[in-house]
Formats: structure tokens, C-alpha cells, sequence
């Protein structure tokens, strides 16, 4: 493990003019090592087991390759592309942003960011955020202005090509007063072996609005681990969609605090698990510091062959945290004997007047609606097909911009 | 066009016990026939549905299904949709997520390129189902809603029957259709069946009352009892049966 880390710090020359930052990530990579990879005995990580690579990453290959078109864009989207972990800005596109808003790659002007990129996370409890500021490769920085709605979708895509890759995204994404945007960040990647790490923050001040969407398609037999936080102002709405189908090893932390009053946050989330023997496992923890909050959980998922997949949903409800409405549902399909699923809706609650529901299912496709479907003379693999699709259905529809609802189902589906 | 030699069939319960169903079913069904099978709960009739239909849950042990001389036995039930046979089923499983647009569309045009025909477009297909639709007497409404999905229980025989017009089987086996079925629906149902008699087309028609078989009427009733066919006759056996029960066939059988 320490050896793939020191390799990986040392080869990265990213942001080497930066004192401040070399500081930061000298300190983040120590205490790292220090805390070493978390194992099944941690109550958080069970289920997973992250590997950390045994590769050691050829560094001369940092040239860019091509994005390869994948045939369908979203239409009139800001575009900012990184490839093996880095900016791309031949492939970018940013002319549709608003004038008085950001959205660039965090490697642009980094003094800008400093006051996030110093986050000094707990590195008993988020190990990788801590491993994410020692390698730091690149990432966004999104900052959306008071009072500005943002009526094209900020599209960002990371694309791994190479074998023997890290990547170690950071994501800030900065929501003023008043303000809404929809953001969709998406990783691709070839079937290599690389490794990705990333790490989001998003703030959403008084009263904006943020529809975040993700779509994990990475290579077969890539690491993709995320953790995101979001902090949630008075009155802000934050909806967040996770689709995941790519990767061998998949984790997903979701982190939300909502700090002021009457804060909305919706989470959807669909995970596919068909190839041969994948891992993934989403966390999530709402965090209701105050009254009148909201929020509300439905993640569906379908597993195959010899996969496993992980949730775990744990809402708090915070001491004075009253009149708190919370709803979690997490419901999976096993398409094989050898499939496995293990799910955990949470709830903890230190308040007295709220309305918390949750609950969980497990099943396998309706033999009887197979049959009928098969009796009408389609044929199985078809049949399978429709009665998949109306399964994750649910989770589509909630999508509430048709371009982007489109473009994520070609994608996904 | 249908012909059934000595049919055995078991199924395996919880406990993984064989229990036999089916004793030796023989019948012939010749082109244009409609046959009624009726019998007691748990004589087999809805197995033996089933079974011609293709579902795996059901263990034939012994005997043989011919149509049109073709061994049907081993053929998937995708394959027998294709070759023309429809079941409709005793209770239509609902389909949440699938709209029955969608749904019939997929069923017509796989069934089309079975047969080597071009699929039906879109304009196309909706002009043919909206009218298969009034024949059947249902709103169109039920297009555009998920398949079965809160429809009441005539309702979904309806739609049931609206499958059969848009597929336009050559062997339709009716699975007690007339269960649950109120007054109207019962005559849109039969309806729907007399308009689809042909000379070339047959029905068998599973049920347990005689009041379908006054509009439906059959050229012979067969009545199964305990897995097996003990009596067959024309149209005037089923009134005899609706007048005494199956109670005296059931102890000519034992004898």
C-alpha cells in the first residue's frame, strides 16, 4: 500500500509551483499512511474492502488522447473534459456559461481555491478524502453568483484511457443565494486497470437550487471511489442522482448536512451490476441539523452473475431538529443464485415531532410476468429486457430536464 | 390441428414431493373446432393451459402434443406464440412499469418477424388497435396505462381478449376468462371470441360454469376429472352438468 501511495506522490508534478499545496499534500499523504486503508472490521466498511493498486503508474504517458465520441451529447451543455485525470481544454467547451459565473478546471488559477483545497479532513472517518488531497491531480471549481439561474447543463467528463492510471479528482462546487444550475458529471472509461479517487463538495446557499447528477461508466476493471459532501443552506433544494454500472470496485459516499431550515434534498439512485463479478457499495448519511427539513431516498439496483452490491441509507435526526419529514426506500433484483445485495436503511432519530419511513426489498424478476410476456410471443431475452427497464423506470422519471433524462438513459440503459 | 396423446404431467411442491396432475389426456381438435373443457376445481384444466402454452413449472412425464404436426413439447413459448398459440391467461399478471401500448406493440411485431413480416409502424399499429378496442368495448385509456396495472378484474380479461384480436392466434385457449367476469364483460368477452371463429381457427375454452358456453357455443364439452377427460359429448352435456353437478360423472369414473 505505502509504496503505490509514495510512488504515486512523488510522480505527481500537478500543482508542484503551489508551496502551500505541496505542504498540504505532504501533511494529507503522512497521515494517510498513518491511517492505513480501512478494513471490514469498521462498521462503515463492512461489505468493502477497497484494493489499493500493486501497480506501480508509468508516468511518462501523461500525453492526452482524444475523447472518443460516444455519439450523443447533451445539447448546448458547458463542456469541461479531463482525460486520465487531467484538463483537456481542446475537448472542452465552456461559451454557453453565464459571464459573471466559473466553472474551469481547478488546476487553472489554483489560489483561488485555496481555502477549499486546505479542507483538512478526519482521516479516521473519510480516509480517502484524506488520500485525495495528498494525490491531488486536478478537478472543478464551479461558483454560480447570486440571483443567476444557469439554464444550460454544466456536463463534465473524466475519461480514463490508459492502463495503470490514478486519478484524483476534487470537486467545489459553490451555489450563491437564489441561484440554480444543473450539473452532470460523468466517468468514462476503456477497460484498463486504473484507479479513481475523487472527492466533492458542494455548498448551497439560501434558497438555490442544485440538481446534481453522476454517471459512474467506468472500465471493467477500474476503482472509482467517491465521497461527496453537501452542505445545505436555508430553504436550498439539492436533488442528487447516482447511476453506476462501470467499475470492479465502486464506493459511493454521499455526505449531506443540512444546516438551515426548511432544506429539500432528494437522492435517486439506480446501480447496475452485470458483468461478471463487480463490487459496489453506496453510502449515504442526511445529517438534519435543522427544523423543518426534508428529505427522501429511493435507490433501485439490479445485480447479476457473481456480484455484490452495498447500501446503506442512515438518516439523523439531530436533538431540536423537529418537524422533519424523511422518507428511505432501497429496493434490488438478483438475476443469478451467486448474486448478492446487502442493504441497510437507517434511522436515528433525537427529536420528538418528525415523520421518518423506511424500508428495503429484495427480490427476482416476476416469473409470471416473464411467462406472459414469453406467451405473447416475445422472446426472453427481450422480455427480461422490458421487464428491467420498467424496474429502474422509477428513477428515470424523477429526472426533471428531458435533454438530460434522455442523455443519461442512452447512456446508462 | 391439435392432437394430444396420453398426457402425463406432475409438479414438484415445497416439500419436493412429485404430485401428479395430469393422468393421460388425449384429444384431437380439428380446424374451426371450439371445444369447452370443464371439471372440477383441481381436475387439471388450467395445468393442462398451461402446459400447451409452455410453462416450465409443470413436469411432463409421459405422452405427446402434437400441432399441426409439430412436436410442441419442446418448443419455448415464445416459439408456440409464434406458431399461433394463445392462452389467455385465468388471472392476468399486471406489469407495472410496461405500458400496454408499448407492451402489444412488441408482442404483435415480435410475432410478425416470426413470420418473416415487416414490423408495423407506429401510425399503423395504433390505427389497428384502437380498432380491436371497440370490439372489445374498452376506453382507450387503457393504452396508455401500465399493463394490467389497477385494472379491475373484467378489465383485464378485456385486455386479455384485446391481445388475442391484435395477434390473431390460430389455437386460442380461453383459461376460466369467465371467472369474475359481471354480465357486460362476459358478453364483450364472447364477442370478441365469435368475431375471431373461423373455418380455420379453434378455441378451447376452460371453464367451470355453463353460463359462458350460452354465448360461446361450443361443438363438444369435455369434462376432466381428477387429470383425466371421463366424458365428452356435444353442447347439451354441459346443461346436464350445470343441472346435476359433476357428482355422478365423477362416481362413474371410480366405477
Amino acid at each position: 500500500m505505502r509504496e503505490w501511495v509514495e510512488n504515486c506522490f512523488k510522480h505527481n508534478t500537478q500543482f508542484a509551483d503551489l508551496a502551500w499545496l505541496q505542504d498540504f499534500r505532504q501533511q494529507s499523504l503522512a497521515k494517510f499512511i498513518e491511517r492505513g486503508v480501512p478494513t471490514r472490521k469498521e462498521e462503515n466498511w463492512k461489505y468493502t474492502t477497497i484494493p489499493l493498486p500493486k501497480w506501480s503508474q508509468d508516468f511518462t504517458n501523461k500525453n492526452e488522447s482524444a475523447l472518443p465520441n460516444v455519439g450523443h451529447k447533451i445539447a448546448d451543455a458547458i463542456r469541461l473534459v479531463f482525460i486520465n485525470g487531467y484538463f483537456s481544454a481542446e475537448n472542452s467547451f465552456v461559451d454557453n456559461l453565464p459571464e459573471n459565473c466559473i466553472a474551469r478546471a481547478l488546476s487553472v488559477n489554483s489560489d483561488l481555491t485555496k481555502e477549499f483545497l486546505l479542507k483538512d479532513y478526519d482521516v479516521q472517518l473519510q480516509p480517502f478524502s484524506v488520500l485525495n488531497s495528498a494525490l491531488l491531480t486536478d478537478g472543478i471549481y464551479i461558483q454560480i453568483p447570486k440571483d443567476t439561474q444557469v439554464k444550460n447543463p454544466i456536463h463534465v467528463i473524466y475519461y480514463h484511457d490508459q492502463q495503470h492510471q490514478f486519478s484524483s479528482p476534487r470537486q467545489i462546487i459553490q451555489v450563491e443565494p437564489n441561484a440554480s444550475v444543473d450539473i452532470v458529471i460523468e466517468h468514462r472509461g476503456q477497460n484498463n486497470n486504473y484507479f479513481v479517487n475523487q472527492v466533492t463538495e458542494i455548498e448551497a446557499q439560501t434558497n438555490s437550487e442544485i440538481n446534481f447528477y453522476k454517471v459512474q461508466d467506468e472500465g471493467e476493471q477500474a476503482v472509482h471511489l467517491e465521497t461527496t459532501y453537501v452542505e445545505q443552506q436555508q430553504q436550498s433544494r439539492v436533488n442528487i442522482w447516482q447511476f453506476s454500472k462501470g467499475g470492479k470496485v465502486v464506493r459511493e459516499d454521499l455526505h449531506i448536512a443540512q444546516t438551515g431550515v426548511g432544506s429539500e434534498t432528494s437522492m435517486q439512485g439506480f446501480y447496475s451490476l452485470k458483468n461478471t463479478a463487480q463490487h459496489m457499495d453506496h453510502h449515504l448519511h442526511v445529517d438534519h441539523f435543522a427544523e423543518h427539513g426534508k428529505s427522501k431516498m429511493v435507490y433501485k439496483g439490479i445485480i447479476d452473475n457473481n456480484s455484490k452490491a452495498v447500501f446503506n441509507g442512515k438518516v439523523m435526526v439531530h436533538p431540536g431538529s423537529q418537524h422533519i419529514n424523511s422518507h428511505q426506500e432501497n429496493h434490488n433484483l438478483l438475476l443469478s443464485n451467486t448474486a448478492e445485495i446487502n442493504t441497510k436503511p437507517e434511522l436515528e432519530i433525537y427529536a420528538d415531532d418528525v415523520k421518518c419511513t423506511h424500508g428495503a426489498t429484495i427480490g427476482e424478476l416476476n416469473a409470471d410476468a416473464l411467462f406472459f410476456l414469453r406467451a405473447r410471443g416475445i422472446d426472453q431475452e427481450e422480455a427480461q429486457k422490458i421487464l428491467l427497464s420498467a424496474f429502474a423506470k422509477e428513477i428515470f422519471a424523477t429526472i426533471p430536464n428531458a435533454i438530460i433524462k434522455d442523455y443519461i438513459e442512452s447512456r446508462v440503459s | 390441428m391439435l392432437i394430444i396423446n396420453d398426457l402425463h404431467a406432475s409438479i414438484v411442491d415445497e416439500k419436493q414431493h412429485i404430485k401428479p396432475i395430469l393422468r393421460g389426456i388425449n384429444l384431437k381438435i380439428n380446424p374451426g373446432e371450439v371445444h369447452a373443457i370443464m371439471g372440477p376445481n383441481g381436475s387439471g384444466k388450467s395445468t393442462l393451459s398451461s402446459i400447451l402454452a409452455g410453462r416450465d413449472t409443470f413436469q411432463v412425464t409421459q405422452g405427446e402434443v402434437l400441432f399441426d404436426n409439430i412436436d410442441l413439447l419442446p418448443l419455448l413459448p415464445e416459439e408456440r406464440a409464434a406458431l399461433g398459440i394463445f392462452l389467455a391467461f385465468q388471472y392476468p399478471v399486471e406489469i407495472p412499469g410496461v405500458n400496454n401500448t408499448y407492451f402489444l406493440k412488441a408482442a404483435v411485431n415480435a410475432c410478425r418477424k416470426r413470420k418473416d413480416l415487416p414490423p408495423l409502424d407506429a401510425i399503423d399499429f395504433l390505427a389497428l388497435v384502437k380498432a380491436k378496442l371497440k370490439e372489445v368495448d374498452m376506453d382507450e385509456k387503457f393504452l396508455y396505462r401500465a399493463v394490467n396495472e389497477g385494472f379491475s378484474g373484467g378489465e383485464k380479461k378485456r385486455n386479455e381478449i384485446l391481445q388475442m384480436l391484435m395477434l390473431e392466434p390460430r389455437l386460442a385457449i380461453l383459461d376460466e376468462t369467465d371467472s369474475g367476469l359481471d354480465i357486460d364483460a362476459l358478453q364483450a368477452v364472447a364477442k370478441g371470441v365469435n368475431s375471431l371463429r373461423n373455418q380455420e381457427r379453434s378455441f378451447i375454452v376452460v371453464t367451470h360454469y355453463q353460463r359462458l358456453l350460452n354465448y360461446i357455443v361450443p361443438d363438444f364439452v369435455h369434462v376432466m376429472v381428477n387429470g383425466k377427460i371421463i366424458k365428452s359429448g356435444t353442447k347439451e352435456l354441459a346443461l346436464e352438468l350445470e343441472e346435476k353437478g359433476y357428482g355422478w360423472l365423477e362416481k362413474e369414473a371410480v366405477v
